[in-house]
Formats: C-alpha cells, sequence, structure tokens
C-alpha cells in the first residue's frame, strides 16, 4: 500500500528542499536551520474516525476555552472545588495580569494543538493540550501541495480530503475576532524555531508578516507602520511570541522584542490577540489531569476522548501510588516542555530512581505520572526498507464562529527505534495525515 | 478619619531628545472602603491623549504615548482623600471606578473630576465584579496573594529563621505583630544597596534595604506562615519618596502592616496599588527610544487638612 | 495591501543589492578566473583591491574556492548569498514562496557546485536561477512598490559593482538611469547632495577620474 509514494520519496525531498521546509535549533547558542525530515507514507484516517475524533477534540476545546474563560474572571471551578485553586495559581502560565480583561468574542484559545496517539487497542489518548502558541500546522500543508505535485497519481482514487485548506480556516479564524483593521502574523523574528511557519502561514493566509517593531501603539489603538510614515490599523495579532515577551509595559520588562502598550489596547477591546495571554494556566501538565472533569462541569457531558492515565503527585494518595509503581510510569515535570523533563521510571539507574523518588516527595505539586501507553506503530522509509517507529498526532483545533478540527495534522514520529520522544527539538520527523472523505 | 492632601509629581529628563515614549502610571490614590477621593487632578507634559483603565490587580493606572521627539515628561497628581482605616482593618475594596480629568497643558485647566476622556470601561457594574478585588468577607481572598512570586521567593535562610521564630513566639500579642516586630529588629533600613529589581531573599541576605525590601520580605514570611499577603504601593504623611508596605489577609479583611515603621498602617497612609511584589504595582513604568542618559526625580508631600475625633 | 514598513522596506532593498551583488560579482569573476587559467595567476588581487575586500587567499586557487563557496568568508559569493536568502524569507508574504524558492534553489546550486573542478561551467545554474528569481519578482509580487524598493537595491548595488570594477562608461550610464527610474518611484529617504554629485560625474561621463568620489556617493545614498 502507498507504495506509489514512497517511489516518489527523492522528487518529493527535493521539492521540500527547494521551499525551504526547515525548522530552526539552537545548539550550543548558535541558530541552526535544517530541512525538517519528511516521511512519505501518511498516517491515514478514515472518515468515521476522524468524525470521532472530531468531536471529542471539539468539545475538549470547548471545555478548556470555558475554563479559561472561568479562570480570568468568576473563578466557579475553584469556588465549586472541582479544580484545586493551587494548581491555577501557583502555575506558571496563570497571568493575573489578564483577570478581568475579556477576549474579542470570549475565545481564548483559538488555534489548539491537540497531542494524542493510538493505544494497540485501537484507542486514542490524549497526551497534552497546547493552547499558547501550538505549531507544526504549516508542514503537512506544504507536504501536501508537493506531494501532489510530485505524485499527482497517489491521489487520483483515494478520496483524501484537501487539507490546503488551513490557510482559509486560520483567516476565518483572525477575521470572526478582528475588531477593525488587518491581520497581521507577529514573528519574533528570523532566529525563531518555527519562522519557517510563521512566514508560510502568512503568505497563505493573506496576513502580514511583522517584526515588533513595525507595530506601534497609538491612542489606545495598535498600528502598522509603514515606511513612509502612513498607518494602518491592526484588528488581529496572530502572534508567535510568548506570553511574557509581548509587551514590556505588563510583562517583562527588559522585554526587548515586544510591543511596548499592546496589553493595554488588547485589554481595551481594541485588538485581537491569538492566542489570549494566559493560556499558560489550562494547559499546564498538572491542569490536563482535570481536564475531564472541566468537560463534565462546563458541558454536562462525559468527555469522548480519554486522558492517559495520570496520578498526581499532589495528591497523597496518588502519590504513593507513583512510589510503589515508579519503574512502569512515565514521570512529567509540569514546567517543561518540548520533550524535556519527561523521564520513563524503567530507564532510571538505581541513583537517578532515588533522586527522582526525592524530587517527587519535596516538591509533589512538580510532578505528575501516567501510565506507558504502548502506542501503535507506524512504518516509515528507512533506505530501502520500511521499520515500524513510535508516532503521535498534533491535531489542530480552531475556535471561531465554531469549532472545528483541521482534516488533517502533524503526525511526527520518533527516527530511534528505541525511543518514545518525537519531538522535532530532539530529531523526530513528519509525515503527512490523510483524512479520508468516505 | 482623616483628610489628607496629597501631591505625587514625576519629572523624568533627558540629555537628549527620544522618541515613541510609552508611559503607564498607577499613582492614584485607591478607591475603597478606606479611602475617599474628594477631588483629584492630575496633570501630564508634554500634552498627549491618555487613557485609563483597571489592571488585572483592581489598581486604577492611565497611560499614554509621546511619539514626537521630546526632552522631559512631568507628570503631576494632586489629591484630597479621606481616609478611615477601621481598627486598622482595610476592609474590602470594591474597585469604584471614577473618571478622573487629565489635564495637559494645550487643554487649559480642567475641572475636578469633570469626565473628558472616556473611561475605558463604561460598564461600572461588571467593573465591581470582576478584578480581584475579593471574595465576600469571611471568605478567603483571591489566592494568588498565597504564592510566592518573583520577587518575593522565599529562600532556606528565611525558611528556617521564621521556623525559629515559631518556635519563639509567647502568644503576648498577635503572631504577625510579633514576626513584623522581629524581622525589625533583623534588617536595618539602608539606601543605595539595593534596587527596584531585588529579590526579598537578597535584601533578607543583606539583613536590610528600604521600604519595598521590608515589604518584599514581610509578604514572603507572611505567605510561608499561611497567611496571603500582599505588597503595597502608597504615600504616608510626610514629605520626599513613595512608601511601600504589606496588607495581610487575616480573619477575613486585609489588615495594614508597615514593617518599615514596625506599625500598622493607618490614617495618615495613602494607598495607591497593590500586587504580588513591587513588579505588579509599579507605581510608573515607561520605555522610550533614545539614546542620551536620563534623570528620574519623584516627589511626594502628603498633609493632614484636618482631623476629626472619631465618633463613638 | 500596499504599505510596506521601515523593516520591511529595508528587507526588500536588501534583497535586491545581495542577490545582485551575487549575480555581478559571478559574472565579472568568470571574466577573473578565465585569466587565471594561464594568464595571470594574480588578477585576483587586483580583484580584491577594486571590490575593497581583505585579501585573505594567499593563491588564485584558495581565491577560486574560498570567495566562491566560503560559508566562513563573509566576503564570499555564498555568505553573499544566504544574506540574501535571509533578507528574502522575512517577506515572504510579500514575494511569494514560489519567487523566494529560486533564492533557495541558488544556494543549493552554489552549494553542489563547490569543489567543482569546472566552477564555471556549474555556477551557471546559479545565474539562471537569479534570472528566475526576477523574473518571478516582476510576475508575483504585486505590489508595485515593493518591487521598486527591490530594484533600488539591485540596481544601486550593480551601479557600485559597475564602478568598482572599471565598467565602460556606457554601462555605467545605463545602470544609474535605470536606478533613478525606480528611485522616483519610491519614498526612500536620500540624500540629494549624492545624487547631484552621480548627476554630474556619471553625467559627464567623468567615472575614471572620479572614481573614489563617484563610490562615496554610493556609498553614502541612502
Amino acid at each position: 500500500m502507498l507504495l506509489d509514494l514512497v517511489d516518489h520519496k527523492e522528487s518529493i525531498n527535493r521539492l521540500l528542499a527547494r521551499y525551504g521546509v526547515k525548522f530552526g535549533i539552537y545548539k550550543n547558542y548558535v541558530f541552526h536551520e535544517q530541512l525538517f525530515p519528511f516521511d512519505p507514507i501518511p498516517r491515514v484516517i478514515t472518515q468515521k474516525e476522524f468524525d470521532y475524533l472530531n468531536r471529542g477534540l471539539s468539545q475538549r476545546v470547548q471545555a478548556l476555552n470555558c475554563f479559561l474563560t472561568d479562570v480570568y474572571s468568576e473563578r466557579k471551578i475553584v469556588k465549586d472545588g472541582v479544580i484545586p485553586a493551587d494548581f491555577i495559581y501557583s502555575s506558571k502560565g496563570y497571568l493575573p495580569q489578564c483577570e478581568g480583561i475579556t477576549p474579542p468574542k470570549k475565545i481564548y484559545s483559538h488555534i489548539s494543538g491537540i497531542d494524542l496517539v493510538q493505544g494497540r487497542d485501537g484507542d486514542w489518548y490524549i497526551l497534552e493540550d497546547n493552547l499558547r502558541i501550538p505549531s507544526g500546522a504549516s508542514y503537512p500543508m506544504i507536504a501536501r501541495d508537493l506531494t501532489r505535485q510530485a505524485a499527482p497519481e497517489a491521489f487520483t482514487r483515494r478520496h483524501v480530503l484537501d487539507n490546503r485548506n488551513y490557510a482559509s480556516m486560520l483567516r476565518q479564524t483572525m477575521d470572526y475576532v478582528n475588531t477593525g483593521g488587518i491581520n497581521v502574523v507577529l514573528t519574533p523574528g528570523r532566529y525563531n524555531a518555527a519562522f519557517f511557519e510563521h512566514s508560510y502561514l502568512a503568505e497563505r493566509s493573506g496576513a502580514v508578516l511583522c517584526m515588533p517593531q513595525d507595530l506601534a501603539v497609538e491612542d489606545n489603538k495598535l498600528y502598522y507602520r509603514s515606511y513612509e510614515g502612513r498607518k494602518m490599523q491592526v484588528g488581529a495579532v496572530y502572534r508567535r511570541i510568548s506570553d511574557e515577551y509581548l509587551d514590556p509595559l505588563c510583562f517583562l520588562p527588559e522585554s526587548l522584542i515586544g510591543v511596548p502598550g499592546l496589553m493595554n489596547v488588547y485589554a481595551s477591546g481594541n485588538v485581537a490577540v491569538i492566542n489570549a495571554p494566559g493560556n499558560g494556566v489550562a494547559d499546564d501538565k498538572g491542569i490536563y489531569y482535570f481536564v475531564p472533569h472541566m468537560i463534565r462541569y462546563y458541558l454536562g457531558e462525559e468527555a469522548i476522548l480519554k486522558n492517559a492515565p495520570t496520578y498526581l503527585a499532589f495528591y497523597e494518595k496518588d502519590r504513593s501510588f507513583i512510589l510503589e509503581h515508579l519503574n512502569r510510569l512515565v514521570v512529567k515535570d509540569v514546567s517543561e516542555a518540548g520533550g524535556y523533563g519527561v523521564v520513563f521510571g524503567s530507564n532510571l539507574s538505581a541513583g537517578e530512581f532515588q533522586k527522582l523518588a526525592d524530587a517527587i516527595k519535596a516538591e509533589p505539586r512538580r510532578f505528575i505520572a501516567q501510565e506507558v501507553i504502548d502506542f501503535v506503530d507506524l512504518m516509515i522509509v528507512d533506505g530501502n526498507k520500511q521499520v515500524p517507529r513510535k508516532a503521535d498526532l498534533r491535531a489542530f483545533v480552531l475556535a471561531g464562529e465554531e469549532t472545528r478540527v483541521w482534516p488533517s495534522g502533524l503526525t511526527r514520529f520518533s527516527r530511534n527505534p528505541d525511543s518514545f520522544v518525537v519531538n522535532s527539538s530532539q530529531g523526530g520527523g513528519f509525515k503527512d495525515t490523510w483524512v479520508l472523505s468516505h | 478619619m482623616k483628610v489628607l492632601q496629597v501631591q505625587y509629581e514625576m519629572r523624568l529628563t533627558f540629555d537628549a531628545p527620544v522618541t515613541d515614549h510609552y508611559f503607564q502610571f498607577r499613582c492614584l490614590p485607591m478607591e475603597d472602603d478606606a479611602q475617599t477621593v474628594e477631588t483629584i487632578q492630575v496633570a501630564v507634559e508634554p500634552a498627549c491623549a491618555v487613557h485609563e483603565r483597571i489592571d488585572g490587580f483592581g489598581n486604577r493606572m492611565f497611560y499614554g504615548e509621546i511619539l514626537e521627539p521630546h526632552d522631559s515628561l512631568c507628570v503631576r497628581m494632586d489629591a484630597r482623600v479621606r481616609v478611615e482605616r477601621n481598627s486598622n482593618r482595610c476592609s474590602l475594596e470594591k474597585c469604584r471606578m471614577r473618571p478622573v480629568s487629565i489635564e495637559t497643558p494645550s487643554t487649559g485647566i480642567a475641572g475636578n473630576l469633570e469626565p473628558e476622556s472616556e473611561p475605558v470601561c463604561s460598564d461600572t457594574a461588571e467593573i465591581a465584579q470582576y478584578p480581584l478585588a475579593d471574595s465576600p468577607a469571611g471568605e478567603v481572598p483571591w489566592i494568588v496573594y498565597a504564592y510566592p512570586s518573583e520577587l518575593t521567593r522565599p529562600d532556606k535562610e528565611m525558611k528556617e529563621w521564621l521556623d525559629d521564630i515559631r518556635k519563639d513566639y509567647d502568644s503576648t500579642c498577635g503572631f504577625l505583630e510579633y514576626l513584623m516586630h522581629r524581622l525589625y529588629q533583623k534588617l536595618s533600613y539602608v539606601q543605595g544597596q539595593t534596587h527596584v529589581g531585588t529579590t526579598a531573599a537578597e535584601a533578607f541576605a543583606l539583613s536590610g534595604g528600604v521600604c519595598q525590601d521590608y515589604a518584599h520580605v514581610f509578604a514572603a514570611m507572611c505567605r510561608m506562615a499561611g497567611f496571603p499577603a500582599r505588597y503595597v504601593a502608597g504615600m504616608a504623611v510626610g514629605e520626599g519618596a513613595t512608601h511601600a508596605w504589606t496588607e495581610v489577609w487575616q480573619d477575613g479583611a486585609w489588615a495594614a502592616y508597615d514593617p518599615t515603621h514596625d506599625c500598622m498602617a493607618d490614617d495618615r497612609y495613602i494607598k495607591l496599588s497593590h500586587g504580588r511584589d513591587f513588579i505588579d504595582c509599579s507605581v510608573d513604568r515607561g520605555s522610550f527610544f533614545g539614546a542620551g542618559g536620563q534623570e528620574q526625580t519623584v516627589y511626594v508631600k502628603v498633609a493632614e487638612t484636618s482631623t476629626l475625633p472619631d465618633m463613638p | 495591501m500596499g504599505i510596506i514598513s521601515l523593516e520591511r522596506a529595508d528587507h526588500l532593498y536588501w534583497i535586491g543589492r545581495y542577490t545582485e551583488r551575487v549575480f555581478t560579482t559571478l559574472v565579472t569573476f568568470f571574466d577573473f578566473y578565465d585569466q587565471m587559467i594561464d594568464m595571470d595567476l594574480n588578477a585576483y588581487q587586483d580583484y580584491c583591491k577594486m571590490v575593497a575586500i581583505p585579501d585573505i587567499y594567499g593563491d588564485s586557487g584558495t581565491f577560486s574556492k574560498r570567495y566562491l563557496f566560503d560559508k566562513y568568508d563573509p566576503n564570499s559569493v555564498y555568505s553573499n548569498l544566504e544574506r540574501a536568502y535571509d533578507n528574502a524569507i522575512v517577506v515572504r508574504d510579500e514575494i511569494s514562496s514560489y519567487t523566494l524558492a529560486y533564492i533557495q534553489l541558488a544556494l543549493d546550486h552554489l552549494q553542489a557546485a563547490s569543489g567543482s573542478a569546472a566552477p564555471h561551467y556549474d555556477l551557471q545554474q546559479v545565474i539562471d536561477d537569479l534570472h528566475a528569481f526576477w523574473g518571478c519578482v516582476d510576475d508575483r509580487i504585486d505590489d508595485e512598490e515593493a518591487r521598486n524598493i527591490m530594484k533600488c537595491g539591485k540596481y544601486l548595488e550593480r551601479l557600485d559593482l559597475y564602478i568598482r570594477l572599471g565598467y565602460p562608461d556606457r554601462d555605467i550610464e545605463r545602470g544609474y538611469s535605470k536606478f533613478v527610474n525606480r528611485l522616483d518611484k519610491v519614498h526612500l529617504k536620500y540624500h540629494e547632495e549624492c545624487r547631484g554629485k552621480l548627476d554630474e560625474i556619471i553625467g559627464f561621463g567623468r567615472v575614471k577620474e572620479h572614481r573614489d568620489e563617484a563610490v562615496a556617493a554610493v556609498w553614502n545614498f541612502f
């Protein structure tokens, strides 16, 4: 199956190189860009399966948006004792500066990247939610475009839903919350790991790619300033700069890359910021545990998609369970991201094992532990053979007038046969994700 | 009850003209159950449009920008405020928002309290609900003040010191009072050895600093001892600079402690803003584009205009 | 969208300059390379002087390799092409991925030619890529102002190299009029006195006599 694509591996790779499909990485503080390794065999999801994922993921993101609205206004979920205050107010991602601000159309997470895996039992499990600035949609989008050029016949009879509509979905998402003015993609600059994506999404969605110095606040509105002194109002900022660097007047005073006064304009309702500042409180690895509770609390429904079985060291009962079964669990430090701070108990030496156990006892709030999910392997091309490798799926959920899942996604795989870690920063590659139209 | 005449003036001068100057001030007296602003005037020079909003912590702030080249910025606030901090307890502030007229030279002298610019949020009912001000008496307030912040994260030395204080405590006075008293003995008021970014742990290690450091260390200690505490920026009767102290959530209300003077903050104190620490509620913040040096002077004066005997 | 920020105008201008630097350098380089095959082994020394780069090369063989391909030599053709790419990728939405790809291709072809025994032949591909790039600029960039800013950079760079490398007056004159033609269509701020100087020197065909002054006027133009 799909051998026609494997045969075209070379030409697809040539096209990917031509279009500079790269990601950046810092090695010893020096910025390098490298091609993102692409595997031509796509992950294929049937229409029926996608319908199921679509329902589950939309439900999840709706609940997360309700949660964010609640956290920054009435805090009912804390008052009702569903989530301990500790998990919200001691989270690094919680920004009290955002209290009382109502984002346009009350949407906090416009673009959510939800990571899931499929277990050997066929069930899907959510691994984590990324509600700040999830990246990756551009890769399957351009890979599809180029694969169709290199191997058109592979698509003739397979009924694959076109995923290049991400550009228009993104545009609609921006337009929906736009408060009047142009859409811009705000990038910290050329030397960012995801710069390819910033520039590509700007081009495809028709937004203007800009750096912080292109924008300026004037009279409580945000403007894009032209080189000869004209200005144009900005109604929506799809920012790819993290919260703490957005505005030196509101967050880190020493930040040099932000737009001074942006948060005031946003708080006054005069510009939409995508995603909303402060979302980090909802994609914290500790909060993850509570998402099924949120779905029940806000939507009155049971979660359609399962979390991986998770234990919170914060709860004493869970903690003793974790310490007892440490050798079979994967432990995650809630403050780390990008595949860092993830430890498999089974891989530890006796010394490391004890150190981890001590750390959990000393700072239980910092750790969660999960059962290791035996997820299905996907085949990848390795030289002339095909070999199985671990892979996950980052699904993109866009919230605008309605919440919907992009019929594709970024499938990332580990190139190392013994590893579960699929992050590009750790050497992983990517595949296209096909959703069939019937 | 006291009526205080309050003056705040900040002057920033530059060696060479600067442009793209953004500023943000939290220098207006807070309006809560303890403080009633009777009159207020604010002037910003050079002339520019100014906007107001309530920040995430419930503080009033105003902000604006001067894009053209200029070599100074002056902000002046004059107010008469009635203060009634009942038995050293300030209760719940309601975060009332009253538009204040900002006077700039081009508009001449503005009348008192006549709204010239629209308040940012016109729906006052909505404002009263949100920020953080507080939950009903008796309930634990917005719990963010229970956790360490950037500048108030305690270290091992602070923890050990607090443990010793707990052992020494003999219940003859309230614990927080005792804690404040011991801290006062431990720290000495020294100018110049700390700066605005000094953490509580650093100031504690140096055994001294200025009011900001006292307020940070005391807030950190209170939080470790299980009392939510917040940093307060304000002014006190006298002449000179702004002041800082600490409010602690105790028995269902905020109590105001001034650890720098080892006493409770009373009716001679004017509160401007509060937050987890200094960074959250700095009185002035800004950024500009320019190459030369800058000099900043702040002048504060608070005087009693009348004192009425307490009613029985 | 018809509005170009200062930052973006700068990038557009420098795309023009760097791509043209690579293009004209390669074309001229082949003349010197031709001499170095069997006539004047040290011709490269004159070349370095003319374009005012330090002669760090030592011999013609090293020069041919490093000047063309060395990523760590800031004056190499490769480094200049990389700078063109760095400026172009940040305005991808303006110039389109399709156009940008030709700079990527030029980089890849340049890299593939390193170590070649016949660089003149292999580098023709890079020149072709740059021609295609400028063809795309005309066809694919909707915003006329953006195109004109790029061309201001392109023709100013060309003028600079022509003057430095001693091109005939006729070529210089043509290059200058192309530059001025674009300059008058955009809103870039420039130094009037430099323009006056160039009008005078080039208009009266006195570039040979006033080479240094002309180079300085170009250098200080913006």
